[in-house]
């Protein structure tokens, strides 16, 4: 590119001709003591809760405390370049983050700046960080799935639009693999997403963009990144600034989905802000408001009722527990808050089990509302059957004799977790699930060796999608399965599962 | 001014006694005179406050002090107080806060003009009411020159500043040309 020094020249001759003199009439006061991301301004008399205030240099903090003589002050940026005595300045304005639909395919920071290198945003909407969540009569019942595109998800503890579900479980065992996958999972939905990443390293954060990118997701999705090198306020307002952008869609009769990774370290960021300004420590040292920050976060995930657009935004919350510790202060408070928890597990995932779900531990208390008939359908026993078999192997474990029943429910049991693998980055569309579900809920894969049956399911479906596509418009269309479908797919499980035993060579 | 608080406490119980002796003149000429003078002289400021002499001996000298200056008995005691609760190292905050307490009490409030030059008597006067149409009270205007600012004026009534001066208005110009890069 050419650089011409006349256009330049001429850019900033507009520029010093359009530049407005007027006289400046600011409220400031000064920084008392600054240290540890937090500042102590004296002055700034009439400043109001969670007001933006302005250092020297642009720099940005967030009033948080107001006392009698002073105002103690997050500070969202380089701290070493703010000194005592520094004049600081009013702004008039609560904290806000630009929110709308310029905002997907970004990566921004917690308080909504651009870290992407792809230019200035040019976001219409601006949003204030915290809102007070829509009240009860501005809501409505979770009724309608948000597929997370896990077969043991969608089928035990389906998530609803407007649920929030938590997903819980030690550090590296598949957590932000299962909330990728349900980003993924939305790319032929309606859903716009938001990845609240807190706390984490730039370079996971890099892993997980580049993963959103791969696999088209990127085109709906927000990333907001508060890294773990950014300063605690800045990690603890990511959270709100994330809702805010969920929000928008939500207010406009859209979808949305949230993840926060993970609200574990956002509350210990908190908890860092919340020292530093004295207030006082509770239990693990934690504020005495740590609940109430993250229930009035959670309560803003919703589903609206028909008249305010019918719009919901659906969170997964994430809470990273210390050896499986779930009755932890933190792990508690969200599980107590949430509607329901998936519960991951080290054993299950060092045995190949993965997503590594405890089938007994997950709940969604928002049930069946959330799922098609269809699902219902198929679906309904295997929670129970899977809790039989979990309890029949332990004894069997002894090397008794059985009896046929007993060998009967054992080989089932085997086919469903075994069909309840998945491998990452390859959610499923609920069609999909719906026809394993079938299969192996009806019998269709007792006779089949456990081994085989990853190899059975990824044929299945391109055999289904060759010669009965009608069986996926059926399910689309009608979300249940009624007697002519039920014949229809027993017939082409039938038909397949002889096929694909001939090719195998088993009798 | 970290010691807002202890300051504040001694200013109040101050301005309680200087109400009911209707002495407001007197006693913020005399904090003012005292905390220019731990302004202006460390020495004084050090006899005063410095925990290596003795109490007593401190004390010695702000009574000579008090006696040089010819204070008032009610101040005097104030003073002396100060010395014996080895608080008299906030004096210049209590001075400003008092001063602030009579200001709100007569409806006054203190401001400064800065300018590049010094201001004439017609516009020093025109500055004056224009601040005190803002505020609402009655402006006790300081005015100060500093050639820094280039040209213009900024004016201070407590936390509000009115800055219209040219060097805050060329570092604007440069963050807007900056900022459409």
């Amino acid at each position: 590119m050419q650089i011409k020094a006349e256009e330049i020249s001429q850019i900033i001759k507009g520029q010093i001709k359009d530049y407005e003199s007027k006289v400046d009439l600011s409220e400031t006061g000064t920084v008392i003591s600054v240290g540890d991301g937090i500042a102590r301004v004296y002055g700034v008399e009439k400043c109001m809760a969670m007001e933006l205030l302005e250092f020297p240099g642009g720099i940005l903090g967030i009033a948080l405390n107001l006392e009698a003589d002073n105002v103690g002050c997050a500070i969202l940026g380089d701290v070493r370049k703010i000194k005592e005595g520094d004049t600081v300045k009013r702004t008039g304005r609560i904290a806000e983050v630009p929110v709308g639909p310029e905002m997907e395919g970004r990566v921004v920071d917690g308080v909504g700046t651009p870290i992407d290198g792809q230019g200035p945003l040019n976001a219409k909407h601006s949003s204030k960080i915290e809102v007070l969540a829509p009240g009860v009569i501005a809501r409505k019942s979770v009724h309608e799935p948000c597929y997370t595109g896990a077969k043991a998800v969608d089928a035990m503890t389906p998530v609803g639009r407007g649920q929030r579900e938590l997903v819980i479980g030690d550090r590296q065992i598949g957590k932000t693999a299962l909330c990728v996958d349900a980003i993924i999972a939305q790319k032929y939905t309606d859903v716009h997403c938001v990845y609240v990443a807190i706390g984490q390293k730039k370079s996971t954060v890099a892993l997980v963009v580049e993963a959103l990118r791969k696999h088209g997701a990127m085109e709906y999705t927000t990333v907001v990144a508060a890294c773990a090198s950014d300063p605690a306020p800045m990690q603890y307002v990511a959270a709100f600034a994330g809702c805010a952008m969920g929000e928008y869609f939500r207010d406009n009769g859209q979808h949305a989905l949230i993840i926060y990774d993970d609200l574990s370290k956002q509350a210990v960021s908190y908890r860092e802000l919340s020292l530093l300004l004295r207030r006082p420590p509770g239990r693990e040292a934690y504020p005495g408001d740590i609940f109430f920050n993250h229930s009035r976060l959670l309560e803003r995930s919703c589903k609206v009722n028909d008249a305010l657009g019918a719009g919901s935004l659906t969170a997964l919350p994430i809470i990273e527990t210390q050896a499986g510790d779930v009755s932890a202060f933190i792990p508690t408070n969200v599980i107590s808050i949430t509607d329901g928890q998936v519960y991951l597990e080290p054993n299950l995932f060092f045995a190949g089990v993965r997503p590594a779900i405890n089938v007994g531990l997950s709940v969604s208390r928002v049930g069946g509302a959330a799922q098609v008939k269809a699902m219902k359908q198929v679906a309904g026993t295997l929670r129970l059957d899977l809790a039989q078999y979990r309890e029949l192997a332990a004894f069997a474990g002894f090397g008794s004799d059985l009896d046929a029943a007993t060998q009967a429910q054992l080989t089932r049991g085997a086919r469903l977790v075994e069909i309840l693998k998945q491998p990452q980055y390859q959610p499923l569309p609920m069609e999909k699930q719906i026809c394993i579900l079938f299969a192996g809920t009806r019998g269709y894969l007792d006779t089949l060796p456990v081994d085989s049956l990853a190899e059975y399911e990824q044929q299945l479906y391109a055999h289904i999608e060759k010669n009965q596509p009608s069986i996926y418009d059926d399910l689309k269309e009608k979300k249940a399965i009624d007697a002519a479908l039920e014949e229809k797919i027993r017939a082409t499980l039938q038909a397949f599962g002889e096929s694909f035993k001939a090719a195998k060579g088993l009798k | 001014m970290k010691n807002t608080v202890i300051a504040k406490r001694y200013a109040k119980a101050l301005f309680a006694v200087g109400k009911e002796g209707n002495a407001f003149a007197d006693f913020t000429k005399t904090l003012n005179a005292m905390s220019e003078l731990f302004a202006g002289m460390p020495e004084v400021a050090d006899a005063l406050t410095n925990p290596l002499y003795p109490v007593e001996a401190r004390e010695k000298v702000m009574e000579h002090l008090l006696t040089s200056m010819q204070v008032s008995q009610v101040l005097g005691n104030f003073f002396k107080l100060l010395v014996q609760k080895k608080r008299a190292n906030i004096l210049p905050d209590i001075a400003a806060v008092f001063q602030a307490m009579v200001d709100a009490d007569n409806n006054m409030c203190q401001g400064t003009v800065v300018s590049a030059m010094e201001l004439t008597p017609e516009l020093s006067a025109k500055v004056k009411a224009t601040l005190e149409k803002i505020t609402g009270k009655q402006v006790v205007l300081t005015s100060q020159v500093d050639p820094s600012i280039i040209g213009g004026i900024v004016a201070k009534v407590g936390d509000l500043v009115l800055d219209g001066s040219i060097k805050s208005q060329l570092a604007g110009l440069k963050e807007s040309i900056k900022g459409s890069e």
